[in-house]
């Protein structure tokens, strides 16, 4: 009787806690939800990348997905990307060349999978590349998408460029559309570069940033693109799948390349 | 010139819960209370039960005047990084500012309790300055920034039933004058000056607030006592300055208690130490288990069980009192004693951060030294 009130009242304990406690993940709940983003962002301060996507996922991939659990996935992915958001910002405050400032702010290799993993960062913030203008977008997003896709711009710097531990240009970003060889930049990457630009103009003109550097980067880029004989970065294409090394887009992504390595 | 480069320091650095993962406020006055896991609403009998639950004012005995009471904590963050706030510059972009502290929870907090404190009633001056930066996220840099100084005039009273003082119920109401606030940073602020962000936290707002409080000891035989309590600190919650300000400092969001505990007298002697400073009465040794369950106006789906509990244990003798305690699911512990008529107090507790309870933990420490003056009773 009296082993039997015991193991009674021990599991009327072990009851009591786990209602009272409940499922910390539950994604029905607030809290469950905002427990998943917690952890991802956790995890992201520590530089563990796949465990915040495993802690993000399930909720991404649920109908509870919305934009911070967005912008918290994408980060997961530039995470893998090796991103650091807080790096890029300080190189490029008060930066005498904002592509040397991005440059060197990324801290990828070639061949390493950054760009792979930018590339769904942007699939996560563009919904899967259905919201591909600005004015689709919330505020938030767009004012990660610009940050977002200056690290396309430093991976393929650091991808094709060789850039030095300040950032300058070690060699020219070739893509030479008919041709193509080997040593150059691949379709899907010059036309990543290219589509980049276009995006983070037109993310910055449906952002709420306002920073003089940000600013000053998307003025040099607009500049650019007028060199690169266009009206407008926006109206460079911006679907990174476009060039097949021979159409209009491969074309559009050979003279932006040509004069981003001029700014550069 | 010179003031608001101080303040950007101490803002950015020097300092120390949330966004939605956050951390429960609660009262703050004194040491002791963290040393026991923050449960003291059903013990406070001193001049702390203005700040935990002004029906204890009843049990006050004695004219205490207490000069001051200077609380100094810190977190464990803050210690790591000694280096780094050290070398603090003013000058540079808040995003390369916060990537030295990106993961980490920096927290601090000075304060200082001038009070005086009679049978049923006490008035208090205080003066509180804490800062926290709290950036999670390297890639998408989430940070919550909290910088509040505030000046408060506190006024409370206490009446009581039965020929034991059984029933005791009290009130306080504070004037509080409050510069700055909490506040989580999106991006395109981060991506500014540090001098733009410290706009953020430069206004000023007035607020009345109201405390309501209650303890009940049971009708028991003996000298050991059970007592029971019911807090509700900042009834409506405490808003300061007009609505129509840009970046209003932020209210305080108000706070329902309950609980518990037994207070054991040890023998039979007197605690020369109690009673200097509160009269004859209840002024033996003992020893004392405290339970509170605070933020009882937050649902378990909006703040996960454990942390809204709080356990403790205050054992009070000649010298010194020790306490130890679980304040959520952390260890707490600290001791007080008197040098003369300074009395000194030391404790660390840890608070949860996160969303649940483990997630993240933020393990402090408290120092404070404060001079009583005691008077013959009434």
């Amino acid at each position: 009787m009296e082993v039997s009130l015991s193991r009674t009242r021990i599991g009327l304990f072990l009851f009591l806690f786990l209602v009272a406690c409940g499922n910390r993940f539950d994604l029905s709940t607030e809290r469950g939800r905002q427990a998943r983003i917690d952890d991802a962002n956790f995890h992201l301060s520590k530089g563990e990348c796949d465990l915040a996507l495993n802690a993000i996922n399930p909720i991404y991939n649920s109908p509870h997905v919305d934009d911070e659990v967005r912008l918290v996935t994408a980060s997961a992915y530039a995470c893998r990307a090796k991103f650091n958001f807080l790096a890029l910002m300080g190189n490029l405050t008060g930066a005498s060349n904002y592509f040397n400032a991005i440059a060197k702010s990324l801290g990828n290799s070639a061949g390493d999978g950054a760009a792979t993993d930018i590339y769904r960062a942007i699939d996560a913030l563009s919904e899967n590349s259905s919201k591909m203008s600005g004015s689709q977008r919330s505020n938030s997003i767009n004012n990660y998408m610009v940050f977002i896709q200056m690290a396309v711009v430093g991976i393929m710097q650091r991808n094709y460029g060789s850039p030095g531990a300040d950032g300058s240009q070690g060699t020219n970003l070739v893509y030479t559309t008919g041709s193509n060889p080997a040593d150059e930049m691949s379709n899907l990457d010059a036309c990543a570069l290219s589509a980049s630009i276009s995006i983070l103009v037109d993310s910055f003109n449906n952002s709420s940033l306002s920073d003089s550097s940000t600013q000053g980067l998307v003025t040099s880029l607009n500049n650019m693109c007028t060199s690169a004989g266009l009206s407008s970065c926006v109206d460079i294409p911006r679907d990174r799948t476009a060039c097949d090394g021979t159409n209009a887009n491969s074309i559009t992504a050979q003279a932006v390349i040509s004069e981003f390595n001029n700014a550069w | 010139m010179l003031g608001k480069n101080i303040q950007i320091l101490f803002i950015l650095f020097f300092v120390s819960n949330n966004a939605s993962a956050r951390e429960l406020y609660g009262p703050d006055a004194g040491v002791v209370p963290f040393g026991m896991g923050r449960a003291y609403s059903a013990i406070a009998d001193d001049w702390l039960a203005l700040h935990y639950n002004p029906a204890g004012l009843a049990l006050v005995r004695k004219v205490d005047f207490q000069v001051f009471d200077i609380k100094v904590s810190s977190n464990q963050d803050v210690i790591g990084d000694y280096k780094n706030i050290s070398d603090l510059d003013s000058s540079g972009s808040t995003a390369s500012t916060l990537d030295k502290y990106a993961g980490k929870h920096v927290a601090a907090q000075i304060s200082n309790h001038t009070q005086i404190t009679v049978p049923y009633v006490a008035l208090g001056f205080s003066y509180d300055v804490r800062a926290e930066i709290d950036t999670q996220n390297k890639s998408l840099p989430v940070t919550n920034m909290r910088f509040t100084r505030d000046f408060k005039v506190s006024v409370g009273g206490a009446a009581s039933i039965g020929k034991q003082k059984d029933l005791r119920f009290g009130a306080r109401f504070d004037w509080i004058k409050r510069k700055g606030g909490y506040r989580k940073l999106r991006i395109d602020e981060i991506s500014g000056s540090t001098s733009a962000l410290v706009d953020f936290f430069n206004n000023y707002g007035d607020g009345i607030a109201g405390t309501f409080g209650m303890q009940y000891k049971l009708p028991l035989q003996g000298r050991t006592e059970v007592i029971t309590s019911f807090v509700w600190h900042d009834i409506g919650k405490t808003s300061y300055g007009s609505h129509t300000m840009a970046n209003r400092p932020t209210r305080t969001d108000d706070n329902i208690t309950v609980g518990a505990a037994i207070r054991l007298p040890i023998g039979g002697r007197k605690n020369r130490r109690l009673e200097r400073r509160y009269g004859p009465t209840r002024s033996t040794n003992h020893l004392t288990f405290a339970f509170d369950y605070s933020h009882l106006n937050y649902s378990l789906d909006e703040e996960h069980f454990p942390k809204h509990i709080h356990l403790g244990m205050n054992l009070d003798l000649p010298i010194l009192s020790i306490q130890l305690g679980l304040n959520q699911t952390s260890f707490t512990m600290g001791t007080s004693f008197d040098i003369g008529i300074i009395r000194v107090a030391v404790a660390t507790y840890a608070e949860e951060l996160g969303s649940y309870a483990g997630q993240r933990r933020d393990r402090r420490y408290l120092l404070s030294i404060g001079s009583g003056l005691g008077f013959k009773g009434f």
